[in-house]
């Protein structure tokens, strides 16, 4: 187990590693400049030379990159127009635009996406998995195909769809629910679900569909193994053969798709988060690749790869705990 | 010039120019129905009772409550020497006094008097030369602390800073009498002790005393680039944050991306300001909502959103809303300074009658409905908003263009343009609308859409392949010597960053601008208006196509606002909570 653990680890800093070194060529390669940006059309050549010197653009790339992963272990000071400015590590450098540490961005927007995404995600894994057992357990029937039909439809819209009409309703017309908003929950539970309820409703509906699907097939297809049908041949109750024996194997490539998914919405759920004017780590880096604004990007970037990589190592842990057949050797 | 909030910036609103882009046509009948038509007619200030408080009481006007700003992208900046586009200059006029302000009606009477400064400017020798401004007595900051005239001179002098500029530069560049304002005097920071350039305070008297005649002083110091700067309490960087308040309201929060949180200025004195009333008793900007969020939130009007405004034209999905009578009472809507051009390259399509035909063709109908139906077809070099405007068009196709006319002054000749515009939705339509007119006529358009991003740095250097450009101004103030001179004068041309898309340069008019720049601005108004016409008139260096208009919202229990003339968003001076 640990030596599986010390692999994937080493495997998984290389893998931000390079995606770091690819993101800042990128980066550069776009022929464009964050001063042009930064300026607008009011702007002399003079300007442009100016504010590049200012964010440190005119350095050689590999300086900078260096720069950049020095920041990240030991801290950097970092010469803003004039104003030094003390970075401590791990300084992800400061945003051109705000003009504040990556950090402190990242600090306030991760939590906007974090509270949709979990919310999210309680809406998605019990709806979703609920019908979807339910369904293959009734394979056939009306209620099977009500539901999965019913996924369908809801798999086939869109978060912006969904989420403006829902706003429509709830929002602009009824009143019933207030403007898609964010407390921390810290500060006021219930606020902080009242402002959440929409994106939680939305973004759960629309991935409920494929987890009703998944696990329906899935269990369909574990109902039909050959240990089920011994469990149910020693005399065991019905309950049992599918709660104990065929759930837990059932939901194995459950968890996979499910921790993937997690990873990939802690990196920014940028429609939802749009949709619903919640300023998010997603909404941060779109705005950011728009503005060439590279320290969010690097960020933003990192930080979402950094989540993938991280469930999919949860994901492999998991699944020596669920999956009798594998033991991580 | 000034950048438009969410109209001609590219950076932060790309994704939203993208977004809102789609939704981008409408059935409107006509184009522009939705306009107030009105006319400026402002003026500076002689009577020095006019700079003295309190502003003039609002009917029906009562102090307290909160009104709140559902904004799409946080403010570029706050810091008064950095602040240059419409939304931050609007919200920083509460916050940071100037030496001379706007004192509007909402009728289209804008009167420049006097903020801090007692009076519009004194032109000391009557040669525009040497401008003295006094400040009022009993002007303080935020902390008690009186504003002195070395507070307006030191937040001039931040203004220098070489690496800043991004805030208006016509003081420095007056005051240095060069383009390049700071390659001696580099500000506080970096030339510390050292004096700025023509700029004296003794006590209470602020002087600039310029090389050149500077008649438009008393506009230019309307800018914050004038606004007062304690030196104790600058931050430098960080003053961006949170600036230290000389108006009604005072910064007693601000989250980066998601709220700033005014409250009453407890050291400002109602009775020294000519222009705010402050009747609310904060101001709450919220980040991140769209402006399609905002505009269906405010129509809604739930109990939450009765106080609340936006500062963005109610998207086209959204405005079929505001037809109704109770929500279209609470629309302001009228022109802005921003004229839309169609740039004619002087270099390269060098045959006048080309460029006059090229100007009868144009299907200004089309294109105003195009974008929802809010600006208002336009025809001149500068917008209504400007002093002295005169309507004319040069070449009177009607709103739908003559096609006749144009093939007569090309001869019956095809010919073949290309056309340069930002790669976003809407100009992709209104590109493909104007092929489709330009065909009529025999021109044919090849279209070469740009990255929106490099769009200015690629056709603003000269001898670029581009015969059509597609371009757009708004004035500084309500003068056309922000314009004209701005965007016309050939000797300001160069290898990059050219804001004269047109690389037009004629003696008759260089001469002219420098003349006109030589009278008072109360004579310049209305020859700047003659040699806007003489430009169209025997040049043609442009296609006018249409004055950018405003069309704002805000929620039932807000009065006392409209659209500002000076800075093209519903006013705060002037706003109240209905009780």
């Amino acid at each position: 187990m640990l030596r599986f653990l010390i692999k994937r680890l080493l495997l998984a800093s290389t893998t931000l590693v390079a995606i770091s070194i690819v993101t800042f060529l990128l980066f550069f390669a776009v022929p464009s400049s964050p001063a042009w940006v930064m300026c607008g059309r009011n702007c002399s050549p003079e300007r442009i030379a100016q504010v590049e010197k200012s964010l440190g653009l005119d350095q050689p790339l590999p300086v900078q990159y260096t720069e950049f992963v020095k920041g990240i272990f030991v801290g950097r000071t970092i010469d803003d127009a004039g104003t030094l400015r003390e970075c401590d590590a791990p300084c992800l450098g400061y945003s051109f635009r705000s003009k504040e540490p990556v950090t402190d961005t990242i600090s306030r927007s991760l939590p906007v996406t974090v509270s949709i995404v979990v919310g999210a995600m309680v809406v998605f894994l019990t709806v979703g998995i609920g019908l979807g057992m339910l369904a293959a357990l009734k394979k056939g029937t009306v209620f099977d195909r009500a539901a999965i039909g019913a996924s369908v439809g809801f798999a086939s819209t869109q978060t912006y769809t969904l989420g403006g009409v829902l706003l429509l309703v709830f929002v602009y017309s009824t009143g019933l629910l207030p403007n898609p908003h964010y407390t921390p929950i810290t500060q006021d539970p219930l606020d902080w679900a009242a402002g959440m309820l929409l994106p939680w409703i939305t973004l759960g509906l629309i991935n409920s569909a494929l987890y009703a699907r998944l696990s329906r097939a899935q269990m369909i297809e574990t109902l039909q193994e050959d240990f089920v049908r011994t469990a149910r041949a020693k005399g065991l109750p019905a309950r049992v053969v599918t709660r104990r024996h065929a759930l837990r194997a059932a939901i194995t490539p459950i968890v996979t798709i499910a921790g993937v998914d997690l990873g990939g919405y802690l990196g920014g759920v940028v429609i939802t988060e749009s949709v619903f004017s919640l300023n998010g780590i997603g909404r941060e880096a779109a705005d950011a690749v728009a503005d060439l604004n590279l320290p969010l990007v690097m960020a933003t970037v990192l930080l979402a790869a950094f989540f993938i990589v991280t469930m999919n190592i949860i994901v492999d842990m998991l699944y020596a705990v669920i999956d009798p057949r594998v033991r991580l050797g | 010039m000034r950048r438009k909030f969410g109209a001609l910036s590219v950076g932060v609103l790309a994704v939203a120019l993208v977004a809102s882009g789609c939704s981008e046509t409408t059935n409107e009948p006509s184009g522009n129905s939705d306009q107030q038509n009105r006319v400026q007619t402002g003026t500076i200030s002689t009577d020095p009772a006019e700079s003295q408080g309190p502003a003039k009481a609002v009917e029906g006007a009562a102090k307290g409550g909160v009104v709140k700003l559902l904004h799409e992208a946080e403010f570029a900046h706050l810091d008064p020497q950095k602040v240059y586009v419409s939304d931050a200059l609007s919200i920083t006029t509460q916050f940071a006094r100037t030496l001379t302000g706007y004192k509007e009606d909402g009728k289209g009477n804008l009167k420049l008097v006097g903020d801090l400064a007692t009076n519009a400017g004194e032109d000391v020798n009557g040669d525009c030369k040497v401008w003295k401004y006094t400040l009022k007595d009993g002007l303080k900051f935020e902390d008690g602390t009186p504003i002195t005239g070395a507070d307006v001179v030191y937040g001039i002098s931040r203004s220098f800073d070489p690496d800043w500029g991004d805030g208006p530069t016509y003081l420095q560049k007056w005051l240095t009498g060069s383009a390049e304002y700071n390659t001696t005097y580099k500000g506080p920071f970096k030339s510390a002790g050292a004096e700025v350039p023509g700029l004296k305070a003794e006590g209470n008297v602020v002087t600039f005393t310029f090389p050149s005649a500077q008649c438009e002083t008393p506009y230019a110091v309307a800018m914050p680039t004038s606004a007062p700067v304690p030196k104790a309490k600058d931050t430098k960087g960080d003053y961006d944050r949170k600036p230290v308040s000389s108006g009604p309201y005072m910064i007693k929060e601000h989250a980066y991306d998601q709220f700033i949180e005014f409250v009453r200025n407890p050291n400002w004195d109602a009775n020294t300001d000519p222009i705010r009333n402050g009747y609310p008793d904060g101001i709450r900007v919220e980040f991140g909502i769209t402006a399609e969020t905002g505009a269906n939130r405010v129509v809604a009007d739930a109990a939450e959103d009765q106080t609340a405004f936006i500062w963005a034209n109610v998207p086209a999905a959204v405005k079929s809303k505001t037809n109704e009578p109770a929500v279209k009472a609470r629309v302001q809507a009228g022109p802005s300074q921003y004229v839309e051009y169609t740039w004619i390259n002087t270099e390269r399509v060098t045959d006048l009658k080309v460029r006059q035909a090229l100007n009868y063709i144009v299907d200004r109908d089309s294109i105003v409905k195009l974008r929802g139906g809010v600006d208002q077809i336009g025809t001149t070099i500068t917008s209504p908003t400007i002093a002295g405007y005169q309507a004319f068009n040069s070449y009177d196709g009607g709103p739908t263009g003559n096609i006749d006319k144009a093939k007569e002054l090309l001869g019956n000749k095809p010919i073949k343009l290309t056309y340069a515009y930002p790669n976003v939705p809407v100009r992709q339509q209104m590109a493909a609308a104007t092929k489709e007119t330009y065909a009529k006529a025999g021109v044919e358009l090849v279209l070469t859409p740009l990255d929106p991003a490099t769009y200015y740095e690629s056709v603003g250097t000269r001898g670029n392949q581009y015969d059509l450009i597609r371009g757009g101004w708004g004035a500084d103030w309500p003068s056309a010597a922000t314009v004209i001179p701005e965007l016309l004068d050939g000797r300001t041309l160069r290898e990059k960053g050219n804001q004269n898309l047109a690389y037009f340069n004629s003696d008759e008019v260089n001469k002219e601008i420098d003349r006109i720049k030589g009278l008072k601005a109360t004579e310049s108004a209305a020859e700047w208006a003659k040699l806007d016409k003489l430009i169209m008139d025997k040049y043609a260096p442009l296609i006018p196509q249409y004055y950018i208009g405003n069309y704002e919202i805000h929620g039932s229990k807000i009065g006392g606002t409209f659209l500002s003339d000076s800075y093209g968003h519903m006013t705060l001076n002037t706003m109240f909570v209905k009780p």
